[in-house]
């Protein structure tokens, strides 16, 4: 299995609550990143290509709509798969996340069964 | 002073001799903030010079001192307006804060809630399907300890889910009130709002183990809403039902009544004592009893389901009796959105209407008022309170006094008034939410209701049935005036005939004539116009002014009837 999958997010222990989510799918070989900021985020992405990015969209600096678009829009990654974690369900951050090109949409607090069953069904498991 | 120069008093820089005679009278008022009781806040005065060698007699002081009061008035209302102005503007800054800072808590609390939840959940998951099936647990206490953990896990999850609602609740309230909520407004199928929330609900509802009944009439007409928001009413609805009831049906309802439609939702449980009826709507204010079980929830559904609703046009209550269930219903204008897109196009002007049939009706009915009558003067202001009683009292009306919404509602329900004079912008109920209870409740629907405030919003108003709407800066004088027009009229219901030829602006105007105390009689034709004219009598008649151009019925009446005296109005 060749699948990575990405976690961006600068809270540490968002970044950990995701990680132990997706420990089953580590154990079956799936590689997981993280990074806790934009511009690495996007680094990576170009380097290692993930299946799946969750990516935060208040961050420091590059947001993740900022990192969102980059990748859809300007390196046209489009098969890149991603999740974008957001603390506010409001309505304006649904439209931007359509406009950059987000594949869904998840509002925090997410529920890890959700992200679980989000993974199994993008990488195909 | 008839010899200025002679005057202990005068001012020592004017001593050419020039002035014969002045007279001073001071201007009282009695709006200072700072110390209770008239204040002298100026003087005006008028001289004589040397060359007239006119003195002041008591006409011209008595004349001047009239100026003084009229004056003295004027500053008092530019104060009061003032003040008002500025009490808005800092209610308003307030609120904007408010919900600017509501939306960044709100935002800052999901971190942290999502990492509580988020590993609580992830812990409960690889206790149940990881850890607990390697345990050997034989003995009571190991077991015991096992139960407690995921008692324990699961409480934390319970709660920390009930936080996220309560979050998600007041951020919404928030959104609401600041009018931050793009309202997608579409023409919809009550029934399909109403399958919709049962869906959503379905699993609840199954836990419980309660029938969930639909009764929607076929054929309902389409209403104007925003079905997200109209669903998540419902939906808060059954969840109530739900979470109070537990034995017995939640029943979804939808019927047409009149122009609207009312949806409610029955349940079979404890039903909700009269004293609390109010309150369920209230931010924050649970009702039941705290010993049996504390209901869970946020306090906030409902107040969010009053905000949705009235913003649709529509009104939320709820009936009950402790022991026989409760229904929470709600309308929506149904073909009455027709109406009012019509209005649009043709925009019937109400506040100017009620206004000139205000004004015939005063002078057909000349003031013979008993003066001991009781009002009751609603304003969140001690001084608005004080300037009001004092001139009511003045002029032999006994007043009494409330601070707020609730307090006018539980001295109405003590002692009812003949009359009210309710502000708008209050703490808690506001002004608009007292007038509705108010008209819509059959025991104090006829008590004539005044508003007078700095909220320009007549046409609101006058909807929900008050009798006059004033603005302030308040002018003693007219509020009088009214006052007594209105407990005249008050014992001799005034009838008034409308004629249109669609029938829709009739029920619309009926409506809020009605609201106003006339009784009101309809024709929707020239025929009927003229046998109504004729056998009704009406003081007033109200006509569509194409309907009159179109036909000759008018000038048939007036001269072929004999109804020249009637008072004809004619609206656009």
């Amino acid at each position: 299995m060749e699948s990575k999958i990405l976690i961006v997010d600068d809270e540490a222990h968002i970044r950990l609550l995701l990680e132990r989510t997706l420990l089953d799918f580590e154990d079956e070989g799936v590689e997981i990143l993280t990074a806790d900021n934009g511009g690495d985020a996007l680094e990576i992405i170009k380097a290692k290509k993930p299946a799946l990015v969750f990516l935060d969209i208040m961050m420091p600096e590059m947001n993740g709509f900022d990192v969102c678009n980059a990748v859809k829009n300007e390196l046209g990654l489009e098969d890149v798969y991603i999740v974008m974690l957001t603390a506010k369900g409001q309505e304006y951050d649904k439209r931007r996340g359509e406009e950059v090109g987000a594949d869904i949409y998840m509002t925090k607090p997410f529920d890890p069964d959700e992200i679980y069953d989000k993974t199994e069904e993008v990488l195909g498991l | 002073v008839d010899d200025y120069d002679a005057w202990p008093g005068r001012s020592p820089d004017i001593s050419y001799g020039v002035v014969r005679a002045i007279v001073g009278v001071p201007l009282t008022h009695s709006t200072s903030t700072r110390q209770p009781g008239p204040q002298v806040g100026g003087v005006i005065g008028l001289a004589f010079d040397t060359e007239s060698g006119q003195t002041f007699g008591n006409e011209e002081v008595e004349l001047l001192s009239r100026f003084a009061q009229l004056a003295a008035i004027a500053l008092d209302n530019a104060r009061l307006y003032a003040s008002a102005q500025q009490a808005r503007e800092v209610a308003e800054a307030a609120n904007q804060a408010k919900s600017d800072f509501l939306a960044s808590v709100s935002h800052e609390l999901r971190t942290p809630l999502t990492s509580v939840l988020g590993f609580a959940k992830i812990s409960q998951r690889s206790l149940e399907t990881k850890l607990l099936p390697k345990i050997q647990a034989d003995d009571p206490r190991t077991k015991r300890d096992i139960r407690h953990v995921r008692e324990n896990i699961d409480i934390i999850v319970t709660e920390g889910e009930r936080l996220t609602t309560l979050i998600n609740d007041v951020l919404d309230l928030a959104k609401i009130e600041a009018g931050k909520v793009e309202w997608s407004m579409q023409p919809l199928a009550i029934a399909e709002v109403i399958e919709r929330a049962v869906a959503a609900t379905a699993s609840l509802v199954e836990q419980k183990d309660l029938a969930l009944i639909k009764d929607i009439t076929t054929d309902l007409p389409e209403v104007i809403g925003d079905q997200d928001q109209l669903i998540q009413v419902v939906i808060n609805l059954i969840s109530n039902a739900v979470k109070f009831t537990d034995q017995g049906s939640v029943t979804c309802r939808a019927r047409q009544v009149n122009r609207e439609i009312v949806v409610s939702v029955i349940d079979t449980g404890p039903g909700i004592a009269e004293a609390d009826q109010l309150k369920v709507f209230e931010k924050f204010k649970q009702v039941g009893d705290t010993l049996t079980g504390k209901p869970e929830g946020t306090g906030l559904g409902l107040p969010i389901c009053k905000e949705i609703v009235e913003r649709h046009g529509g009104r939320i209550w709820v009936e009950s009796e402790p022991g026989q269930g409760s229904t929470f219903s709600f309308t929506l204008p149904g073909q009455e959105t027709e109406v009012e897109t019509r209005l649009a196009t043709r925009p019937v002007d109400l506040a100017e209407l009620v206004k000139q049939l205000k004004a015939h009706v005063v002078n057909a009915a000349p003031t013979s008022v008993d003066h001991q009558k009781n009002v009751l003067v609603v304003d969140d202001e001690a001084l608005v309170r004080k300037l009001l009683g004092q001139a009511l009292g003045e002029a032999g009306y006994r007043v009494r006094e409330a601070e707020d919404g609730q307090e006018a509602l539980d001295q109405i329900k003590y002692q009812k008034p003949d009359l009210v004079i309710l502000d708008v912008l209050m703490p808690g109920l506001s002004g608009f939410d007292v007038a509705a209870i108010l008209k819509n409740n059959p025991q104090t629907m006829d008590i004539p209701i005044i508003i007078l405030t700095i909220v320009e919003d007549e046409g609101r108003g006058y909807r929900l049935g008050v009798d006059r709407y004033l603005c302030k800066p308040i002018n003693t004088e007219l509020l009088l005036r009214e006052m007594e027009g209105l407990l005249a009229q008050n014992t001799t219901p005034k009838t008034v005939l409308i004629v249109d030829k669609d029938a829709a602006i009739v029920e619309m105007l009926a409506k809020v004539l009605q609201g106003q105390g006339y009784k009101v009689s309809q024709a929707l034709s020239s025929d009927t116009f003229i046998k109504m004219a004729v056998s009704v009598k009406s003081g007033l008649i109200l006509v569509n002014a194409m309907f009159a151009e179109q036909s000759d019925t008018v000038r048939k009446l007036r001269f072929e009837q004999g109804l020249e005296n009637v008072v004809m109005l004619f609206y656009q």
